[in-house]
């Protein structure tokens, strides 16, 4: 396993044929994934660019120049100078300040609906595959009726009745995004439930729970969560879309989906004003697909 | 320690129905290993996972200490009998190292003195603790049967199943695994049900010998007697004849 | 095997680039097939296999063969195109593989399988070609030969599977058959009657046979030559019927370890691998 004649001693350690912890044993397979991650370039931009996005997330207040919902109505609709790198809104808004705080908001809708819909769709789809006859068929057939809808229709009604806002748009997102992880995660089960490490554990007492939280969620865990990310543009753009229509977050709120439907009307005008919102919504679509698509092909690799 | 009386066991249901194991029975000792052979389909793995309490029984009692058992069965009766399978690739979680594989059964059973317990358990089947925190495919397919037996051995149980244990490995690998797995099994005192398709491995490690056909058990005879070629039945004399024809054996003389 | 061989292997050596490192399969493996039938043993990984693909040139895209010499009668296979190894693959060399079941297409009839691949090789009509089909599977023992034709592949036992792809790759009436373990996915019943059906027909058609496989005494009791492999090298070539006095110890180490029947023992024999093996020239039997 030496690749180097003299290897740096980290990566020794990360690499040992005979890890002497757990811990060691867990980072060393972790760094096996990361190495295969990283022989993709692509997915490495895709990896920088949500990271460099969340750390200026993360700074806003430190970074932005201005806030981001004063209004400054003597200078509307300016372009982009030293002052506003990316212009002014209708209300006289610094743009890029803007934009800074809304990534805030998008990451927030991503990380509230990945907490939702991984755990429900791989709790909905492991049970089905793994306990079978009627579950599966009650489960499945429920997941069918949310497949059923198109899910930006399905997320309008949802959000609708509920009232909008950013909650509530989470929450219409989330129930109309997890029916293919139950499905993919109960493809999963199915190929290896008949597994004899299932057996041995049956064998050994453990209970239905034990099986499923220790065996059958960590092995489908990797293929719904290369297929979030995949979906994580589509999320993107549904959150930005309920926001668009108006039934996601609330002005004066800088939603990027907001932004854009704010600067409509100025489109011909002043076209920065909904550019920009689209742009960074095209950035991160892209990156979490470039993402994606290495992480799918990193963790496949690891199970040959 | 293991009576089978008149186990049927059956998939499907309605016309699809299909009797796989039909009223076979038979009694195995305590500290006795008894064999259970037959070609593909002959209904002998199945009869064993029923033993095992991994599929039910369609007809039929198994009582193991004299006390009846289904497919529910408390957590002592599961630490009673334990198993080791045929293919060493799929029989380990291939997400968890050695170290975590033999944790299960002790956290089920919520025995003490966990690190201790792993490492005599690992020098038992003679690996060492080196291997301890590696995954399946950091070792060959020896190793990962020998974490099988040592995954089964961990929690002390009085039965061993066998279900072709060394069917997927090579010859010297093999005689390796045998051998192993009969000093493990004269030193616990276990009682072991061997199922194999190779009647040399079975007259290797068993007392006696059950041979099963389509379903039902055709002759049940001691070990000295096959080696003597002494059997009734038509099937058993060519299975005999076919193991010396195609080399699993050689003619002797 | 006075005549010149058939296959001529001289410092075949076979590697794959792996994502870290080249692994080598096979080498510096020196070889000569005549009218004969030759067995090659070894365990897992010792590179059995790797040796008929390679012959076939059917190895992976990661594979690469090298070869002082590798040629088939007078053709040079080392040259040959992969327009020219189609041609050869099937018409002058078959292969029988382990399991039927991945070998024969499951949505057409068997029969038609076998008529095909004679039609493919001798751009004969078809009704000769069905005839010809019928024949063969005759020739395999198969009782009813126009009922087993419309068969489609799910519909027939593990035997027979093996029986139809023996029929329809010996169709073409090849120079040589390479069998890769071709019984070891069968009952030892039907084991034993598979490997006399391959003999027959080698005998009578006066091909050669390579058959590869785990199996040292099956090996030993078909063939004429037996090769043991170990970690890509030949440990041994020698007699089949003097394997009993093989002098290779990791020969007699296979030989050892093995539970016999008739002969109980308390503890079976281990086999204690020596590094020393990989560097050592081959053992050769009395012959070769």
């Amino acid at each position: 396993m030496t690749v180097n004649a003299a290897p740096q001693t980290w990566r020794a350690w990360l690499t040992a044929e005979a890890p002497q912890s757990r811990l060691q044993a867990q980072l060393g397979r972790a760094y096996a994934s990361w190495r295969s991650l990283a022989q993709n370039p692509l997915a490495l931009v895709g990896l920088v660019i949500i990271l460099l996005l969340a750390l200026l997330a993360l700074l806003a207040p430190v970074i932005a120049p201005y806030s981001p919902v004063e209004q400054d109505l003597t200078n509307r609709l300016q372009p982009a100078t030293a002052a506003h790198p990316f212009g002014t809104d209708e209300l006289g808004r610094d743009i890029f300040s803007r934009l800074l705080y809304g990534s805030r908001i998008t990451l927030l809708i991503i990380f509230l609906v990945s907490i939702i819909v991984l755990p429900l769709g791989l709790a909905i789809g492991t049970a089905s595959g793994y306990f079978g006859g009627l579950i599966d068929t009650v489960l499945m057939r429920v997941t069918d009726i949310f497949l059923a809808f198109p899910r930006l229709i399905l997320a309008l009604a949802f959000a609708a009745a509920l009232g909008p806002g950013i909650e509530n748009a989470v929450i219409a997102i989330s129930l109309t995004a997890w029916p293919p992880y139950a499905r993919l995660a109960r493809a999963e089960t199915l190929t290896i439930r008949k597994s004899e490490f299932i057996d041995a554990a049956r064998m050994q007492g453990a209970t239905s729970a034990h099986i499923l939280a220790n065996h059958v969620v960590p092995i489908c865990l990797p293929s719904v969560l290369v297929r979030l990310t995949l979906d994580m543009a589509g999320i993107v753009l549904t959150a930005a879309g309920l926001g668009f229509l108006g039934l996601g977050a609330q002005p004066p709120m800088p939603e990027w989906g907001l932004m854009i439907a704010n600067g409509r009307q100025y489109l011909l005008d002043q076209w920065w004003v909904s550019t920009v919102p689209g742009l960074a919504i095209f950035v991160i679509s892209l990156a979490f697909n470039l993402l994606g698509d290495g992480l799918r092909d990193a963790l496949d690799s690891r199970s040959s | 320690m293991i009576e089978v009386e008149d186990l049927s066991v059956a998939f499907g249901a309605g016309a699809r129905r299909v009797e796989v194991v039909r009223r076979v029975g038979w009694t195995v000792d305590r500290g006795e290993v008894f064999g259970l052979v037959g070609e593909s389909g002959c209904g002998k793995t199945t009869a064993l996972r029923a033993i095992a309490g991994l599929i039910p029984l369609s007809g039929g009692a198994i009582r193991i200490d004299g006390r009846g058992m289904l497919m529910r069965r408390s957590k002592a009766d599961r630490r009673l009998v334990q198993m080791v399978y045929q293919d060493p690739y799929g029989s380990l979680n291939p997400t968890h190292t050695v170290d975590r594989v033999l944790n299960e059964p002790l956290a089920i059973h919520r025995l003490g003195n966990r690190g201790s317990r792993i490492e005599q358990a690992l020098s038992e089947v003679g690996l060492g603790p080196e291997h301890r925190f590696r995954f399946p495919h950091q070792l060959s397919g020896g190793q990962r049967q020998r974490v099988a037996i040592a995954r089964a051995l961990i929690a002390d149980p009085g039965i061993l199943l066998l279900d072709e244990p060394t069917s997927a490995l090579d010859l010297s690998v093999q005689a390796e695994i045998l051998n192993l797995l009969k000093r493990i099994g004269r030193e616990r005192a276990l009682t072991m049900l061997l199922v194999s398709h190779d009647l040399a491995v079975i007259a290797h490690m068993c007392d006696r010998i059950a041979v099963m056909l389509k379903g039902e058990i055709v002759e049940v005879m001691d070990v000295d007697q096959l080696r003597r070629g002494d059997c009734r039945h038509d099937y058993t004399r060519n299975l005999i004849a076919s193991t010396y024809l195609t080399g699993e054996q050689r003619a002797p003389g | 095997m006075s005549q010149t061989p058939i296959i001529d292997i001289e410092g075949l050596t076979v590697t794959y680039r792996g994502q870290a490192r080249v692994v080598t399969a096979v080498k510096d493996i020196t070889l000569a097939l005549g009218r004969e039938r030759l067995g090659i043993v070894g365990e897992s990984g010792s590179g059995k296999s790797t040796i008929g693909r390679a012959i076939l040139k059917l190895l992976p895209e990661t594979a690469r063969i090298e070869a002082r010499r590798l040629r088939l009668g007078g053709t040079d296979l080392l040259q040959a195109s992969e327009r020219q190894m189609r041609a050869i693959r099937g018409r002058r060399i078959s292969m029988v593989l382990q399991d039927p079941k991945y070998s024969l297409n499951p949505v057409i009839t068997v029969g038609e399988q076998i008529a095909e691949s004679y039609r493919v090789h001798t751009s004969s009509r078809r009704a000769e070609a069905r005839q010809r089909a019928l024949d063969m599977l005759a020739a395999v023992h198969i009782r009813d030969p126009a009922r087993v034709y419309d068969l489609y592949p799910h519909e027939v036992s593990g035997g027979m599977g093996q029986r139809i792809m023996i029929a329809m790759m010996l169709i073409p009436e090849p120079e040589v058959l390479i069998a890769d373990e071709p019984t070891s996915a069968l009952d030892v019943t039907v084991q034993a009657r598979l490997l006399e059906l391959i003999d027959e027909i080698i005998q009578r058609r006066g091909m050669a046979l390579i058959l590869i496989s785990h199996n040292l005494n099956l090996v030993a009791s078909f063939c004429d030559r037996v090769v043991v492999m170990y970690a890509g090298r030949i440990m041994e070539v020698c007699k089949a019927s003097e394997l009993s006095a093989a002098r290779h110890p990791y020969t007699r180490g296979l030989i050892a370890c093995r539970p016999v029947i008739g002969q109980p023992v308390a503890e079976l024999p281990t086999l204690t691998r020596d590094s020393a093996w990989l560097d050592a020239p081959a053992t050769l039997g009395a012959e070769s």
